[in-house]
């Protein structure tokens, strides 16, 4: 019944998988050619920076977080196993970080008040679109902020990133059934936010 | 059914089948808990389908390289310090141990410095016996050779000194292929 009614989510946050010249910009970047490793953090940018936008919830904590996990990755660059996607491997650094993030600054505690204010500039050409936007951005921070760490990073692939659980598995080292568990514990989470959202909305409008 | 089951049936990733979904519709009329459950879910679904991609503010690479070369600046720093603080704890080791082998020197100056002495004066007197030694050896060489032969005998080195030398340089020459 409800599939008939779900959209297919964002597909496009990871671009095509590695080109040729992705490939050399990595086999160069191996051989210690930070030059051509920039190359990649320019082709890679959006996706992590979108993950750790979601993770974290606000443009400042996201940059930095997206700054670290090139950081990281660069350094143990030859550790990286070729046989895998390097965009994967580049958000599984991400998520973790976040992960670690969130545990220590305990972001995932944030009121609704806090989010008022749109961090990203929005070139909508007319103000109510505008405002959609605004809000459609509040509701979606509100529930990805109630979730623990690990439970919004398992949303955040499986909805942004079109991550199958055995990929969700690999990349949170979770069993198949804890993530199944986490997902659904976090889609009741999430839609009781929203509930919550709404009302509060309702209530202020 | 329970409730749980219902949850179950509306945060499945699985399509239902036709009678779950019609048991599902059924219950949902009635119940307004899983009603409102299931409504909000659809709408945390639409937003998430309509959140946009976000991309980071211009720059981002250059900024990168910025924060790699800060990262490069600091380990270079700490390594800096570590090698100090190893040559540090180096010289200290050293003089700890200069001064737990020099306390006796310190303790009877003047057996040391006795024997300091006699060690010095036995070397002068070696030195002087192997000068001795040398003179006596030079002398009983050169009183045979005369002085035609001792200018023969230079000119013959020098010769010898010139080749060796022009012999080097050919040897050591980069040769054209």
């Amino acid at each position: 019944m409800f599939k008939t009614l779900e959209i297919p989510l964002n597909t496009h946050v990871v671009s095509e998988p590695a080109t040729d010249r992705e490939a050399q910009w990595l086999v160069k970047a191996l051989q210690g050619d930070s030059p051509a490793f920039t190359h990649l953090v320019e082709a890679y940018q959006r996706p992590v920076y979108n993950l750790c936008y979601r993770m974290l919830g606000n443009a400042e904590d996201a940059e930095d977080a997206a700054q670290e996990t090139f950081l990281r990755a660069y350094k143990s660059l030859r550790r990286f196993d070729q046989s895998r996607p390097f965009a994967t491997w580049l958000l599984s650094i991400a998520a973790h970080y976040c992960i670690d993030q969130l545990r220590r600054k305990d972001l995932a505690v944030t009121s609704i008040d806090d989010m008022l204010v749109p961090e990203v500039p929005d070139h909508a050409p007319d103000m109510d679109t505008r405002l959609g936007r605004k809000q459609e951005q509040q509701r979606v921070r509100a529930v990805l902020d109630v979730l623990e760490p690990i439970d919004r990073a398992a949303v955040v692939m499986y909805y942004w990133y079109d991550y199958s659980y055995d990929e969700i598995c690999q990349e949170l080292g979770l069993s198949m059934s804890a993530v199944k568990s986490r997902l659904h514990r976090a889609r009741k989470a999430m839609a009781l936010r929203w509930n919550q959202t709404e009302a509060a909305h309702g209530t202020s409008s | 059914m329970n409730h749980y089951d219902y949850e179950a049936m509306i945060f499945t990733e699985e399509p239902l089948q036709l009678e779950a979904q019609a048991d599902l519709l059924a219950h949902l009329e009635n119940c307004g808990e899983c009603r409102s459950l299931a409504t909000a879910w659809f709408g945390v679904q639409r937003d998430l389908t309509a959140a946009p991609v976000q991309a980071p503010a211009a720059g981002f690479a250059g900024r990168w390289e910025q924060r790699l070369e800060r990262d490069r600046q600091q380990v270079h720093h700490h390594q800096v310090l570590g090698t100090l603080g190893l040559s540090l704890a180096g010289a200290l080791l050293l003089i700890l141990a200069l001064v737990f082998f020099l306390t006796p020197v310190f303790e009877t100056p003047k057996v040391y410095l006795y024997a300091f002495l006699y060690q010095a004066l036995n070397m002068v007197v070696a030195a002087d016996m192997m000068q001795n030694l040398l003179v006596g050896l030079v002398r009983s060489v050169t009183s045979p050779v005369t002085l035609v032969i001792g200018l023969i005998l230079v000119g013959i080195v020098s010769q010898l000194g010139v080749l060796w030398l022009a012999s080097i340089r050919l040897a050591t020459k980069t040769r054209r292929v």
